[in-house]
């Protein structure tokens, strides 16, 4: 190659990296605050709507309190356990790897740094002395929304879409048939898998195959499956299901209620668990009575839906929340 | 599952709708890179491409419908829209051209390079323009096309879609006509077999490359533009879903040619479109013994790897395909 190209290709490689790389990644470090610190790391984008987004509004909730909080986001699983130590270099208290793929760095990385305390979402219990897990209980929020769609569905048949039909998404599905026969004991459920989490057009396909087998009220697991569900209801019709956090504006005319994810009580407890010694083995197990899940309406909707109907999905969260009522956790 | 409702003709006519709708980016995907291997150069960077495609069209579409320049494209928005992402793709193409003709860097890395590449840049852009990720645009009306989509059947089957449909049908034909009926076809693909004996008879093999990337790289751009502005109407990282990747695949089970190509991809969208019918039809009546999910999943890509098997499909490749030209070496 000749000087001159050599230069070129230095040069194109050189500024390609440099765009490839911009994007978020661990900041300065942290003071001793008083009220502690907690760092999350992500696998997607910090504002998925989803996901993501519930942990990063939990950090802003913690924040407001005083709480130093950072996070990163879009790190992959071959580059978790270098994002982790540098949180534990800058002197984090909490490292909360927010997805499931990060189990092994995550225990690999606590291994190493002792003093710090560190949480999975499992949901599978595997804990040791300075990592916690979290589950994720979305059937227990699954279960008022079919309540809901119990009352609002036509047709009685719901569907259910997944990335892939993995345990938590099939609980989901299950708890929220559960929720609509409540109502209407004839409600049937279709579930489809669309086979990939992020592809929103096969999404969309795969919701417009359910509505042609009848289905008008949609839950998802995954935030491909809500988005491509979302668009397919606004084509024939129907409501869809926020999944994991507020999609309102992403179909203000399809989105009838949200399933909501709040980080923030479990975060506290971590915090509070960390600086009073208390972080060993735990497996928290946050759900509606702890007010980690909620069911949030779509407020320019929420006239359309009958009185008895938002009084029945209220009955059925107070009823879990109390105890009076189980949800059927049906994984597969 | 009850088969008699498979047999029915609102079954098939939802069933084929659907599966052109998943066939179509990919297939002016197939289409660009057919052109682009036919002069040799081995482009892996399609997904790359498309996604740049895919942004760009929709923030071109976004920003032409709504704040200070809204109103000014008027019902153009979607068109313009798919224009820049082509735009878009060429620009990828040229990025491509320039590592794998100037520089002659190995077409296989700078593919995967600019992959890597496209989705850094696809997020940051539009991370950097949109504060939430709640932007839509309008898109494109069906057309139904008058007197033929009245037909009965035939009319729901073939004469009402969107008009990137039409146009893409349009461009199978006219990819076709090019490489194979006009003198610059003939070039491209000479350039592809033996560019030295090429050169010799006075054509620009360097230039024939560069055209035959950014014509390549620019229909890719266009299968993700159709992808966000059309079909969507929204745009998230990560949205091409590997569909650049299917389409490298498609292009060897097309044996490189165009028509072959509308048969490959129109099978994969009808695998696709027809296993989501299959899982959804199946459960009317819950827990009846049927197919696990995760077989009817695995149709589409079966049915490519069938394909690929077909040994005869390997000796159809450009001879030159994926080496450098360098005049001096020859």
């Amino acid at each position: 190659m000749k000087p001159q190209k050599y230069l070129l290709f230095l040069l194109i490689v050189l500024s390609m990296v440099l765009l490839g790389a911009c994007g978020g990644d661990a900041s300065a470090p942290v003071e001793e605050a008083s009220a502690g610190s907690v760092a999350v790391v992500m696998t997607g984008p910090w504002d998925d709507n989803s996901w993501n987004e519930a942990a990063y509004n939990a950090l802003q909730a913690l924040e407001a309190e005083g709480v130093k909080t950072a996070f990163s986001e879009n790190i992959s699983d071959t580059d978790v356990a270098r994002v982790m130590r540098e949180y534990v270099d800058q002197g984090f208290e909490v490292v909360v790897a927010h997805s499931f793929i990060y189990q092994d760095a995550t225990f690999q990385v606590a291994s190493e740094a002792a003093d710090t305390n560190f949480a999975w979402a499992g949901g599978i219990n595997n804990t040791s002395a300075n990592v916690a897990d979290y589950d994720q209980p979305f059937y227990e929020a699954a279960y008022p929304i079919g309540v809901l769609a119990g009352h609002m569905s036509e047709s009685g048949v719901l569907g259910a879409l997944y990335g892939f039909d993995i345990p938590v998404c099939h609980a989901m599905g299950e708890a929220f048939l559960a929720g609509a026969q409540s109502v209407n004991p004839d409600a049937t459920l279709i579930l489809t898998s669309v086979g990939d989490w992020a592809d929103i057009a096969k999404a969309k396909e795969a919701a417009l195959a359910q509505a042609d087998a009848g289905v008008d009220f949609w839950i998802e697991c995954g935030e491909g499956p809500a988005l491509g569900a979302i668009e397919a209801a606004k084509e024939v019709g129907g409501y869809a299901t926020g999944y994991v956090g507020d999609m309102t504006e992403n179909g203000p005319d399809v989105v009838l209620a949200n399933l909501v994810w709040n980080l923030e009580p479990l975060f506290a407890q971590m915090l509070a668990d960390a600086q009073g010694d208390s972080f060993a083995d735990t497996f928290y197990r946050y759900g509606i009575a702890e007010g980690a899940m909620q069911v949030g309406y779509n407020e320019a909707l929420k006239d359309s839906i009958p009185a008895e109907a938002i009084e029945a999905v209220e009955t059925a969260m107070q009823d879990i929340a109390s105890g009076a009522l189980e949800v059927p956790f049906i994984p597969e | 599952m009850d088969w008699s409702q498979v047999l029915q003709w609102g079954f098939v006519i939802a069933l084929v709708t659907a599966g052109i709708r998943l066939a179509v980016p990919v297939l002016l995907a197939v289409l660009g890179e057919i052109i682009t291997e036919r002069s040799g150069i081995l482009n892996l960077g399609l997904e790359g491409i498309m996604i740049v495609g895919a942004a760009g069209g929709f923030m071109t579409a976004y920003y032409l419908e709504t704040g200070p320049l809204a109103g000014l494209a008027g019902s153009w928005s979607a068109w313009l829209g798919l224009g820049a992402g082509m735009l878009a793709g060429m620009a990828m193409g040229l990025l491509m051209a320039v590592l794998s003709i100037t520089l002659h860097v190995d077409q296989v890395i700078a593919g995967v390079t600019l992959v890597l590449f496209g989705h850094g840049l696809a997020d940051y852009f539009y991370r950097l323009q949109f504060s939430s990720l709640t932007a839509r645009v309008t898109g494109l009306e069906q057309i139904s096309i008058p007197l033929l989509s009245d037909i009965p059947v035939l009319g729901e089957l073939l004469f009402r879609y969107d008009p990137t449909v039409y146009l893409t049908v349009f461009l199978v034909f006219l990819t076709w006509f090019f490489l194979f009926h006009t003198t610059w076809g003939l070039n491209i693909r000479s350039i592809g077999e033996h560019p030295a004996a090429t050169e010799t008879s006075g054509i620009n093999v360097n230039l024939g490359r560069y055209a035959a990337t950014l014509i390549g790289a620019g229909l890719a751009g266009l299968g993700g533009a159709t992808l966000t502005v059309v079909q969507l109407g929204l745009f998230r990282e990560g949205i091409t879903a590997g569909r650049g990747w299917i389409a490298v695949a498609l292009v060897i089970f097309a044996r490189w040619r165009p028509g072959l190509a509308l048969v490959g991809a129109l099978l994969f969208g009808l695998a696709d479109a027809l296993q989501f019918r299959i899982q959804a039809l199946s459960q009317v009546e819950r827990g009846v013994g049927t197919l696990p999910y995760e077989f009817l999943l695995m149709l589409p890509y079966l049915l490519t790897l069938i394909a690929l098997l077909y040994r005869r499909g390997r000796r159809d490749a450009p001879a030159a395909l994926g080496i450098p030209y360098t005049q001096d070496s020859h």
